[in-house]
């Protein structure tokens, strides 16, 4: 494989990778087996590069091999986790379009602009699920509060966030 | 299915905390509505930018925190070049609306200071005068020192060693101390956005006031000169409020007392004790028959003011009173040091302390050189009068006088000759 070609991959990799993130926890139910699938995936994806006619292909060609890896890793978790049936993975997989990357371009940065709204102490929280196992818990026992309540509040603030980063876009003109 | 009942299975779902009950009604209202697939889909984006922002919030705070499973297999697939692009991405995203608004200044400072803004890879050089948007701030040793002043007149000084994190958003100033010395005066905060000091095992929060910090990895003295602060002991969340000439000592361990006391009168004589009076240094055990000893330790001096020279090695130990019942040691005119210790060689050493006004505040740091000739097996034992330092910038008091010791270091420059200290005491003028 020439370079040029290697070059050409990464840049795709990296430009499309939050996009392929975004697909893969779609299809899956933990952010452990979006990681590993998606490790897994973009080895495929480079032993079977030669496959990929042209760069505007990538986001399609990718996601088909992350799909197929998906669908086998949600069945080898699905004996001792709660997952979806293999049925609706299948219709979430064909419903989302072929490309996403600027929409979700333009979702981050909405995002980002809707957590500056939020307190500090409500920032912290809502991030606090993706940083360490436990850390919910661990304020639970520190602020002497239930760990349903701090999660009844994680859900409010979450959703407050979905209508905050969809009147951004509207009002920004980020829709896509 | 409801909107809203809809919204609350989609983020229990992606929180983890969904139930087979839950999860079959999700799958059956997704497997019928292209409506809540499409729903869905963006509920999923969500949780994606969300653990992106969660990364890059994590960066900012400066707190290394592990973040889910690594990706061994990815990186060493693409190695190092989709590394870098990797990074490159991932910094252009993260770091997309970047604030360069100022929110303090440099007022003051000397010796190894280092600032790294947000976002910002490089460390920046640093002048008196400087506008500074939110960072990190790295006072390297002992005898170097920084103070910053925020846009409404609050200061801080940072004594060294300390790394110092300071932001001002929405919800407050919030500054984070990871190790080191802290002496702030604060103006009033506006209502409902208290000023927060943050340390590996407090946190404190502030709406005017003057006070004094000191945090190590393990624990956190919080010394109230004026005005009242209120410490969360983030081991176990429990809270004090800790008033005028009283102090707190949070430990990471929760078992150790978290009770405000008041100061206790000042006493004019000190003897160190280790490991208790460590602050920088590695401990070592001494000889037959001779106490612990306490190793300098190796760090880099770089420049003053922003001018950046070769980098010079220095070698400090560096003791303080410290504990728990420790009173304030109070320095009298006529007092002496008595330090202990070991030299492979004659050698010059640079002997310093730093202090506190007795209601709170850094007042000065001290020092003086001196030529050491060790005995044929290596020790030496100096005394030092007060008199004999001399304050390292003008600003400081005259005299150390009447002002609380902190801290005292013993250093030499470019050579490791074995310093290491046996025991310092701080002996009054009557004594003999």
């Amino acid at each position: 494989m020439n370079k040029e070609k290697e070059a050409g991959f990464m840049r795709m990799f990296v430009a499309h990778e939050p996009e392929l993130r975004a697909f893969l926890r779609t299809l899956l139910p933990s952010w452990e087996l979006v990681d590993d699938v998606l490790q897994e995936a973009s080895v495929v994806m480079w032993n079977k590069l030669d496959q990929l006619e042209n760069e505007e292909g990538f986001v399609p060609w990718a996601k088909v091999i992350v799909r197929f890896k998906a669908m086998h890793a949600r069945r080898s978790v699905a004996r001792d986790r709660l997952v979806l049936s293999e049925e609706t993975v299948a219709l979430l997989a064909e419903d989302t379009p072929d490309s996403n990357s600027e929409r979700i371009h333009f979702e981050r940065r909405a995002l980002n602009s809707c957590l500056q709204k939020l307190s500090l102490e409500n920032r912290r929280l809502v991030l606090m699920p993706y940083q360490r196992s436990g850390a919910l818990w661990e304020l639970a026992q520190r602020t002497n509060r239930s760990v349903n309540s701090l999660y009844k509040l994680l859900g409010r603030l979450r959703e407050k966030l979905r209508l905050c980063v969809e009147q951004e876009l509207i009002t920004k003109g980020g829709e896509s | 299915m409801k909107d809203e009942h809809f919204g609350d299975l989609c983020n229990r779902y992606f929180l983890g905390t969904i139930s087979a009950e839950e999860m079959a009604e999700l799958d059956c209202g997704l497997k019928g509505s292209q409506d809540l697939r499409v729903k869905f889909a963006a509920e999923a984006r969500l949780d994606t930018n969300l653990r992106d922002a969660a990364s890059s919030f994590e960066k900012k705070q400066g707190v290394g925190i592990s973040k889910g499973p690594s990706r061994p297999k990815w990186q060493w697939a693409m190695g190092a070049a989709a590394a870098l692009l990797l990074i490159a991405l991932v910094v252009s995203f993260f770091y997309p609306e970047r604030k360069t608004e100022h929110i303090a200044r440099i007022a003051d400072l000397h010796g190894a200071v280092t600032w790294i803004a947000d976002g910002e890879q490089a460390e920046g050089r640093l002048e008196i005068g400087n506008e500074l948007t939110g960072g990190t701030l790295e006072v390297s040793s002992l005898d170097s020192w920084a103070e910053l002043v925020f846009e409404d007149g609050s200061s801080v000084w940072v004594s060294g060693p300390a790394v110092v994190t300071i932001s001002d958003g929405g919800a407050g100033k919030m500054i984070r101390l990871r190790e080191g010395d802290l002496s702030l005066d604060v103006s009033p905060q506006p209502e409902g956005k208290p000023m927060r000091v943050i340390t590996p095992s407090a946190e404190a929060v502030v709406l005017g006031t003057q006070f004094n910090v000191s945090a190590s990895p393990l624990s956190t003295s919080l010394t109230v000169n004026e005005g009242n602060v209120q410490v969360t002991r983030l081991a176990d969340g429990s809270v004090q409020e800790v008033k005028a000439d009283h102090r707190v000592i949070a430990a990471l361990e929760h078992e150790s007392p978290f009770q405000a006391s008041p100061r206790g009168d000042s006493v004019r004589i000190w003897k160190s004790e280790f490991p208790r009076d460590v602050r920088q240094g590695s401990l070592g055990s001494g000889a037959e028959g001779r106490p612990n000893e306490l190793h300098a330790e190796a760090h880099l001096f770089r420049g003053d003011h922003g001018e950046t020279i070769d980098p010079v090695l220095l070698y400090t130990a560096v003791v303080g009173p410290r504990g728990r019942k420790m009173q304030p040691v109070l320095l009298s005119k006529g007092a002496r040091f008595r330090i202990r210790g070991h030299l492979d060689q004659p050698y010059q050493v640079d002997f310093g302390f730093g202090t506190h006004h007795a209601r709170g505040g850094l007042s000065g740091k001290f020092s003086v050189k001196r030529k050491l000739k060790p005995d044929q097996d290596g020790w030496f034992d100096v005394e030092l009068a007060l008199e004999d330092f001399v304050r390292m910038r003008s600003r400081f008091v005259e005299s150390p006088a009447g002002h609380e010791l902190v801290w005292l270091w013993v250093q030499t420059h470019r050579k490791d000759v074995g310093l290491s200290l046996s025991s310092v005491d701080l002996l009054s003028p009557e004594s003999e």
